[in-house]
C-alpha cells in the first residue's frame, strides 16, 4: 500500500478531491446547520420570553390594583439561566423596581421608552458588554400611575452554547466523514492507477523491444479489460510483424551474401585475366586494345568491390561477423589508411592536416574492421571534397576514456533533407548523385555498425556546399599498466 | 505534486474566507442598541430630597467609631451647621450602644434627646437596606422647631412592667416640660413584657394616644439586645420619646396576611403560651389548619419560628366603640412536648377568639409600601410631604424573605414616600395602635408613624 501510494499523481488527486469534497461537504452541512439550528433556538429563545414578559407584566397590572409587585414570579423569573436582568421603568426612564435593587431610582436613556406594543431588539447588556435580545412590554397600570414598561433581558449563551455543539458535532462528523471516503477513495484510484500501471508496464516492455509481454487482464468485463484486450492484441500483431520482418531481412541477406560469395570468385578470376593481359603475360597489346582492357579491368574492379560490400554487410550488419579485439597503437592504423588513399589524395590535390596527441594511443578494437571503418569514412571525405580542397582529422583523448576522432572536410555536403537516412543501406546524396562519383551507398552503414560493435558513437554533422564533420568516439578501454607497457614499447 | 498544492491552498483559502464571512455575517449582523444608564448623582440626592431641619445617616463601617462618625456625618452634612434635639439610631449587636451615645452627645452635646435600639441582622434607611459585616448603623436627626421629642428611660429590672410604663411616660412627659398628652409616644423595648407596660403607659395618658414601637432584637435570640436612653444603656428595658407636635401624624401597621377560614377559641391559655383551641392541643389543632405544616414536630417538639411565619394565629380583636374587628397577631414559636402546647411572641388570653392567617414572603415585602401609603393617606400626607419617619418591620417576617428581595423593603418604603428621611430596625415585637381598641403588641407585624410637615 506504501508503496502504491508513494507513486502516482492520479491516487493523490482522487484522495485530495475526496478530502476536499468532504472538507467542503462538512462546512455546508455544518453552515446549514448552523445557521437552521441557531435561528430555531433563537426563534424559540424570543418566543419563551416573550411570554415571560408578558406574564409579568400582566401579574404588574393585576397586582397594581392592591399594590402588590409579584416579588414572587420576579424572583422566579430573575432566577432563569436566560434572563440577564429586568426592570419596570417608569415612561421618564426611571427605574421604578428591578431584579439589582442597586439600579432601582436609577436613570436610563433608552429609545423605546414610549413603547405602546411589544418590542424585541438586540442590544448590549450593560453589565458585560454581552450581546442580547431585550424584549420590552408596556404595562398598562391605569391613570393614577405613570405608564410604564418591562423591560426583560435575553442571555444568548444557550443559544452560543448550541451554535458550539452544532460546531463540534459537525467537525466530527466531518472528519468522520473524511475518514470514511478515505478508504472507498483509495480502494477507487487503486483500480484505476493498477490497471494504468499494468498498461504503462506493457508500453515500456514494448518500447524496449519486448514483444512478448502480454497484460494482466483481471475484469474482461470492464473498460480497463477491454483496453488491455485490445493491448495485447497490437502487441502479438506487432510481434508477427517484427518476426515477418525479419525472416524477409534475413532471407534478402542471405541471398546477398550467397550471391556475393558467387560472384566474386569469377570477379577476381577476371580480374586476374585482364592483369595478366595487360601485363603482356599474352603478348604484347596495342595501345587501343591496352585501352579497352584497362576499362574492362576498372568495371571488374568496382563490380568487386560492390560484391566486397555487400559481403561486408551481410556479415557485419548482421552480426554474423565475429570481432575480435587487441590493443593497437590507433595513429599507426590512421597512417596506414591515410597512405592506402594516398593516390586519390594526390590526384585532387587535396591538403590532409593530422591532428593528434603527442604520446600514442592505445586503443582495444578489432584492427581490420576499423582500418575498414576509418578507410571508409575517409575515402568519402576525398570523393566529395573538390580538387584542392582539405580534409582536417583531428585525434584526442577525453577524460582518458574515449578517444574522439574528427575527420572533417570541406566538400559538397549532404543536404539537410536527406540526412535522416544518412545510415541507411544504398543511401547517396542527391547531390553526390549528380555528380556521377562512385559509390554503393553501404559505406556509412558499415561504418556505423562497426563503431556500435565497439561500444563507440557515431556523429554527422553535413552543411550542403559547405562541408562534412563525422565524429567517432571510441572506448579507450585499457588497463593503466597495460596503457605504460604499450607506451613503452 | 505542485498543481496539487495549489489546488489544496486555494481550497483552504476559500474555506477560511467563507468562515470568515459567516463568522463576521453573525457578528455584526445584530443592531447595537445599547441601552445606557445615567445614574443619579449622590449630590442631586442630596440637594433634592433632604430637608435641613432633618438628617438622617448611616454605616456599615468594621468599628462602631467609625460607623457612628460615618453616620453623624451624614447628618450634619444635611443640616448645615444646626444641632438636632433629638436623635434616634438603631444598630446592630456587633455594634457598642455606649459608643455610638457617646458620639452622639459629644457632637451634638448634652441638649440632644437620644433614642436607641438594637435591631437584628441590620438596618434600613431612606438609602436602603443595611447589613455589614461587623455590624450596620442607621441614624435620624431632627433638628425642626415644630416638634418637641423628650426621651427617658426605666430598668424593667427594677421596677414591674406596669410600673416601669407609667414611670417611664412620665418622665418623658416632665422633661418636656409638659403636662397634656403627647401626639405619638414611640417606643423601644426589651422583649417579654410589653403587653404591661403598654398598660402602664395607657394608665398615663389613656389608650387614644398612639404608640408605635417595637421590641428590640438581635441576631439569635440570646437576649444581646439592649435600648437607649439618653445616657443609658439598658439591657432590659423600657426607652420612649414622647413627641409633642402639631404637625400631622400619620400611623399604621399591617400584618400582610390574608385571614383564612380557621378559627377557633383558645379553651386554654397563660401568658405567651396557648394550651388549648376548642379543647384539644393547641399544637394538633394548629398542624391540622396548616395542612400539616408542623407534623415533625408534633412528634419532636421544638422551635417553629420560621414555617409559622406563613401560618400565624391572630387573635381576633372586637373595638370598643365600632362593630369593626381588629386582628392582633400571635408568631408561634415553640410547640412543647408532651402537652403540645404553644409558645408564642405575645400575650393571650383564654377565651381570645383564634384565627388562621397565611402568607408569602411577596405580600411581606409589599406590605412596606401600603403599610405606608395607609399612614399618609389617615392624614393626608401627600408623598414628598413628610418631615421624617420611623419604620419597624418584624424580625421574623425579615427572616421568611429572601435575603436577595430584602433590600426592596425600604426601597418600597422610599418610593411610597417620596424624597423622606427615614430610618428603621427589625424588632422582636411591635407595638401598634389600634383606633378604638387601644394599643397592642403584636407580632409579625410592620408598622410606621408618618410626620408631615
Amino acid at each position: 500500500m506504501i508503496k502504491f501510494i508513494g507513486k502516482g499523481k492520479i491516487f493523490k488527486r482522487i484522495l485530495l478531491l475526496v478530502i476536499l469534497t468532504s472538507i467542503t461537504a462538512g462546512l455546508l452541512v455544518m453552515g446549514i446547520n448552523l445557521y437552521q439550528e441557531s435561528n430555531l433556538v433563537r426563534d424559540s429563545l424570543i418566543e419563551e420570553n416573550k411570554l415571560v414578559a408578558k406574564l409579568a407584566a400582566r401579574a404588574i397590572e393585576t397586582g397594581s390594583l392592591t399594590r402588590l409587585w409579584p416579588f414572587e414570579l420576579l424572583e422566579h423569573i430573575s432566577g432563569s439561566e436566560d434572563i440577564l436582568f429586568w426592570w419596570v421603568v417608569e415612561s421618564d426612564g426611571r427605574i421604578k423596581l428591578a431584579d439589582d435593587v442597586s439600579m432601582q431610582n436609577k436613570i436610563i436613556n433608552e429609545p423605546s421608552l414610549s413603547a405602546t406594543e411589544m418590542i424585541v431588539k438586540d442590544s448590549i447588556f450593560y453589565k458585560t458588554g454581552e450581546q442580547m435580545k431585550l424584549i420590552i412590554e408596556p404595562i398598562n397600570i391605569g391613570t393614577f400611575d405613570k405608564p410604564m414598561l418591562f423591560y426583560l433581558g435575553i442571555s444568548l449563551k444557550r443559544l452560543y452554547s448550541l451554535n458550539k455543539i452544532v460546531i463540534s458535532n459537525s467537525i466530527y462528523w466531518s472528519l468522520l466523514l473524511i475518514l470514511l471516503s478515505i478508504l472507498p477513495s483509495i480502494y477507487l484510484s487503486k483500480i484505476i492507477t493498477i490497471s494504468l500501471n499494468y498498461l504503462m508496464d506493457g508500453v515500456m516492455h514494448i518500447s524496449k523491444g519486448d514483444l512478448n509481454y502480454q497484460i494482466k487482464v483481471t475484469d474482461k468485463d470492464d473498460e480497463f479489460g477491454h483496453l488491455a484486450g485490445a493491448f495485447n492484441d497490437m502487441t502479438r500483431k506487432l510481434k508477427e510483424n517484427k518476426e515477418r520482418d525479419e525472416l524477409i531481412n534475413q532471407m534478402k541477406s542471405d541471398f546477398v551474401s550467397i550471391a556475393a560469395h558467387q560472384l566474386r570468385t569469377p570477379l577476381t578470376g577476371i580480374k586476374w585475366v585482364m592483369e595478366a593481359l595487360l601485363n603482356g603475360d599474352a603478348g604484347e597489346l596495342s595501345s587501343n586494345q591496352k585501352e579497352i582492357l584497362k576499362k574492362g579491368y576498372e568495371s571488374n574492379e568496382r563490380v568487386i568491390k560492390l560484391s566486397s560490400d555487400l559481403l561486408n554487410v551481410a556479415r557485419i550488419g548482421d552480426g554474423q561477423e565475429g570481432f575480435t579485439f587487441k590493443i593497437y597503437n590507433f595513429e599507426e592504423i590512421l597512417n596506414d589508411v591515410i597512405d592506402s588513399l594516398k593516390d586519390l589524395k594526390t590526384s585532387k590535390n587535396i591538403v590532409l592536416n593530422v591532428s593528434k596527441p603527442d604520446s600514442s594511443i592505445p586503443v582495444k578494437i578489432d584492427k581490420d574492421k576499423i582500418e575498414l571503418a576509418l578507410f571508409n569514412v575517409l575515402d568519402n571525405a576525398l570523393k566529395y571534397t573538390p580538387n584542392n580542397g582539405v580534409i582536417d582529422i583531428n585525434i584526442k583523448q577525453e577524460k582518458k576514456k574515449n578517444l574522439k576522432i574528427s575527420i572533417k572536410d570541406n566538400g559538397i555536403g549532404i543536404p539537410i533533407k536527406e540526412q535522416g537516412r544518412l545510415y541507411s543501406k544504398f543511401f547517396r546524396g542527391s547531390n553526390v548523385v549528380r555528380m556521377q562519383a562512385e559509390g554503393t551507398g553501404l559505406g556509412l552503414f558499415i561504418v556505423k555498425n562497426i563503431i556500435e560493435r565497439h561500444k563507440g558513437k557515431m556523429e554527422i554533422t553535413s552543411k550542403e556546399g559547405a562541408g562534412t564533420e563525422v565524429l567517432i568516439s571510441l572506448p579507450i578501454n585499457i588497463m593503466p599498466h597495460l596503457k605504460k607497457i604499450i607506451n613503452s614499447q | 505534486m505542485v498543481k496539487s498544492n495549489k489546488i489544496f491552498t486555494t481550497a483552504v483559502v476559500i474555506a477560511v474566507l467563507g468562515i470568515a464571512i459567516v463568522w463576521g455575517f453573525l457578528k455584526f449582523s445584530s443592531n447595537n442598541n445599547n441601552v445606557s444608564v445615567v445614574p443619579k448623582t449622590n449630590k442631586e440626592n442630596i440637594n433634592k430630597s433632604e430637608s435641613k431641619e432633618v438628617g438622617y445617616g448611616w454605616s456599615v463601617k468594621d468599628t462602631t467609631e467609625e460607623a457612628a462618625d460615618e453616620s453623624i456625618a451624614m447628618i450634619k452634612k444635611t443640616l448645615q451647621g444646626k444641632i438636632p434635639h433629638y436623635v434616634l439610631f438603631y444598630y446592630t449587636v456587633g455594634y457598642s450602644p455606649n459608643v455610638i451615645k457617646d458620639k452622639i452627645k459629644s457632637e451634638f452635646g448634652d441638649d440632644t434627646e437620644i433614642q436607641g435600639m438594637s435591631s437584628l441582622l441590620g438596618v434600613m434607611s431612606k438609602d436602603g437596606y443595611h447589613v455589614g459585616k461587623v455590624g450596620s448603623m442607621s441614624m435620624l436627626g431632627i433638628a425642626s422647631p415644630d416638634i418637641k421629642m423628650n426621651v427617658a428611660g426605666v430598668d424593667l429590672d427594677k421596677f414591674s412592667p406596669r410600673e416601669a410604663g407609667k414611670k417611664v411616660i412620665m418622665d418623658a412627659m416632665q422633661k418636656a416640660g409638659e403636662t397634656e398628652k403627647p401626639a405619638l409616644i414611640y417606643l423601644t423595648i426589651a422583649p417579654g413584657k410589653e403587653e404591661e407596660v403598654l398598660l402602664g403607659i395607657e394608665d398615663v395618658v389613656t389608650d387614644k394616644v398612639p404608640i408605635i414601637g417595637g421590641s428590640s432584637g438581635d441576631n439569635d435570640l440570646s437576649g444581646k439586645w439592649s435600648q437607649v436612653a439618653n445616657d443609658t444603656v439598658y439591657k432590659n428595658g423600657v426607652v420612649l420619646t414622647a413627641i409633642y407636635t402639631k404637625l400631622k401624624i400619620g400611623t399604621s401597621h399591617e400584618f400582610g396576611y390574608l385571614t383564612t377560614e380557621h378559627r377557633g377559641i383558645a379553651t386554654k391559655a397563660e401568658g405567651r403560651k396557648l394550651y388549648e383551641i376548642d379543647n384539644r392541643p393547641a399544637a394538633e389543632v394548629y398542624n391540622e389548619w396548616s395542612g400539616g405544616a408542623f407534623e415533625k414536630e408534633l412528634k419532636e417538639g421544638g422551635v417553629i419560628i420560621h414555617p409559622a411565619t406563613f401560618y400565624p394565629l391572630a387573635k381576633v380583636l372586637k373595638s370598643k366603640d365600632t362593630q369593626v374587628s381588629q386582628l392582633d397577631v400571635f408568631h408561634p414559636g415553640y410547640i412543647n412536648l408532651p402537652e403540645k402546647s404553644i409558645t408564642g411572641f405575645a400575650n393571650i388570653q383564654q377565651g381570645d377568639e383564634i384565627v388562621l392567617l397565611h402568607g408569602s414572603w411577596e405580600w411581606l415585602v409589599n406590605r412596606a409600601q401600603t403599610t405606608a401609603q395607609k399612614a399618609m393617606s389617615s392624614e393626608n400626607i401627600g408623598k414628598g410631604e413628610a418631615l421624617f419617619s420611623y419604620y419597624t418591620f418584624c424580625a421574623g417576617t425579615l427572616l421568611a424573605i429572601p435575603e436577595e428581595e430584602r433590600s426592596r423593603i425600604p426601597l418600597l418604603l422610599s418610593d411610597e414616600l417620596g424624597d423622606v428621611p427615614f430610618v428603621g430596625g427589625f424588632t422582636l415585637g411591635e407595638q401598634v395602635y389600634m383606633p378604638g381598641i387601644g394599643n397592642r403588641h403584636a407580632n409579625l407585624v410592620n408598622s410606621i408613624a408618618v410626620i408631615g410637615k
